[in-house]
């Protein structure tokens, strides 16, 4: 026995042979503080047994008589009940603790078996632990056919590296931002998969990863759906436009020869007043004319974003007065749809500057990073409460949900940084093909 | 029977009587050491917590059943958050599961009601099996 242990059973037997003697209910109550202060010293129940068997026996070599013997047993047994009653009471907290902790645990594996998203564990050597109900909704797998396997083989080939790298971090204690990553169905399909993924950790020690993966199809069927779209409204802009540009520019120059033939046969009053007619047929030509680049500017397709960009802040710099600055540039060509859904946006976010933001200043800066392109258009308006906007919608939405959309439609994010009276910024950003290439991309 | 709670002996007052009364009612010795215990739970709180009050003691029934009812009021500062307080952990028991949780865990029923400012009112019972 411990010393701390010796003093109890020391002053264990005290108090018991007090009992024994007749101190009644004092000796009772302190049985029950010793059984108290045992239990926060983490005394357990078996020492308290043998504590009692010492004291016990102790007790029994004073006893004379048959009388005394059983008084001295029944007394000993009043006193072990006393001071084991603390043991009872925390005894009963652990079973209610328990029983909390179950119904919790139930609750929680019910919001995992019943949840649409995939959740699964990984251990730290990449093998899988645990997948709830819903990964064999989404890939048509069983579960048993993948717990305790790799779980590399479960993503796309392409998007093994990245995954592989994305899990190492994790591991590390990073959390990443939300990634994609193709699933392999049981089908054979690829199901597009939208993760987060966590440090899994037992004992402050990370032991795994905790990954929550959502089936994105039906997002990525709209996504292309609102690019193809895009395209089809792009091409019949153009065709618009050039009838505006090409068919009906001809047409008005024939009638500019034709009224100059017939000014030359008529008599010189009737020639100026037709003359005059020339004059307003001139403005309708040049209205045509701006009206068709405004459209769509051929300069975009013959010579990129970043041309186009310096043409349309001419424009509109001229139409009212804004002082516009573009700065760095886009890199080398993009896909077609990619360069226009940002020619659109910058139109769109300079209407928005000359309609609401009372500003004297833009300043629209493209750069390119790797596989990044980032774009900032900012301004010294009076900016705006940008919950407050992007709950409207429609024409009062000032058109950023639009910009949002064009934005998600070829693979982008939309930043928003405004405050009322401290200016307007948009940070756009795309994913691009490496600058690198030596090639310019497909036209 | 009601037997005022002042200082520590009143303590070991209540618990004679409340296990005297168990008796009288039939209780086996393991339950009466359970009332006896509760008895200490509540009497304790009322010496430490509110320095004066009464421990009230009465066999009562129902629908055949028969029991102890053992009501603990005081007049003093009362508990701010009844709900906190009968956490384990808020009080000096610490995260052991005693004092007033480990009592309404012994007992059979548990009815506690606290003004902030005007006292506290502790009823237990424990029905014979």
């Amino acid at each position: 026995m411990n010393p701390e242990l010796r003093d109890l059973a020391k002053q264990y037997a005290r108090a018991l042979q007090e009992y024994v003697a007749g101190r009644g209910e004092a000796a009772l109550q302190e049985a029950c503080d010793m059984g108290r202060k045992a239990l926060g010293d983490g005394v357990g129940v078996h020492d308290m047994a043998a504590i009692q068997h010492r004291a016990l026996l102790k007790a029994l070599m004073r006893v004379r008589t048959r009388e005394e013997s059983s008084s001295t047993l029944r007394a000993a047994s009043r006193f072990i009940v006393e001071s084991l009653l603390p043991f009872e009471m925390s005894h009963r907290r652990s079973q209610e603790v328990n029983a909390a902790l179950r119904e919790s645990e139930e609750r929680y594996r019910s919001v995992v078996d019943t949840a649409r998203d995939i959740i699964f564990t990984l251990s730290s050597d990449g093998k899988i632990m645990s997948m709830n109900p819903g990964f064999e909704t989404v890939t048509g797998w069983s579960r048993t056919e993948w717990i305790g396997k790799d779980f590399l083989p479960l993503v796309h080939p392409d998007d093994r590296p990245r995954a592989a790298e994305i899990y190492q971090a994790v591991l590390k204690g990073q959390v990443p931002p939300l990634f994609e990553l193709g699933v392999r169905a049981k089908s054979g399909f690829t199901i597009p998969g939208e993760f987060v993924a966590t440090p899994l950790a037992r004992d402050s020690q990370i032991v795994g990863v905790l990954g929550v993966a959502r089936d994105i199809t039906d997002r990525k069927r709209a996504e292309r759906a609102l690019r193809h779209l895009n395209e089809a409204l792009e091409e019949e802009v153009k065709r618009i436009a050039h009838a505006l540009h090409d068919e009906a520019g001809q047409l008005l120059a024939s009638v500019h020869i034709g009224l100059a033939d017939i000014a030359r046969d008529l008599p010189a009053p009737a020639a100026r007043r037709l003359e005059d007619m020339r004059g307003l047929l001139d403005k309708i030509e040049e209205q045509l004319r701006h009206l068709s680049h405004e459209l769509r500017p051929t300069i975009l397709d013959d010579l990129g974003l970043g041309p186009a960009l310096e043409f349309l802040a001419d424009g509109v710099s001229k139409r009212t007065g804004l002082q516009i600055t573009v700065e760095g540039s886009p890199g080398k060509r993009l896909p077609a749809p990619t360069e226009t859904a940002l020619y659109r946006i910058v139109q769109e976010a300079l209407t928005n500057v000359t309609k609401h933001a009372q500003a004297t200043r833009v300043y629209i800066k493209f750069m390119r990073n790797r596989r990044l392109l980032r774009g900032v258009i900012r301004d010294d308006g009076v900016g705006f409460d940008v919950p407050a906007v992007l709950t409207r919608r429609g024409a009062r939405g000032l058109g950023l949900t639009g910009i949002r959309e064009r934005l998600h439609a070829v693979g982008g994010n939309l930043e928003i940084i405004a405050t009322p009276r401290a200016g307007t910024q948009l940070i756009l950003t795309v994913p691009v093909e490496a600058d690198n290439a030596e090639s310019d991309s497909p036209r | 029977m009601r037997v005022p709670i002042d200082c520590d002996s009143d303590v070991v007052a209540a618990r004679q009587k409340g296990r005297e009364l168990a008796s009288q009612c039939g209780f086996p010795s393991t339950d009466m050491a359970v009332v006896a215990t509760a008895i200490s739970e509540l009497a304790r709180n009322i010496v430490r917590y509110a320095v004066r009050g009464e421990i009230i003691l009465r066999l009562v029934q129902n629908n055949g059943k028969r029991g102890i009812e053992v009501v603990a009021a005081d007049d003093g500062p009362g508990i701010p958050d009844v709900g906190l307080a009968m956490q384990d952990g808020y009080s000096t028991s610490g995260g052991l599961g005693l004092g007033l949780p480990g009592t309404r865990r012994l007992m059979d029923d548990f009815e506690i009601t606290s003004d902030f400012g005007k006292g506290t009112k502790v009823t237990v019972r424990r029905w014979r099996r």
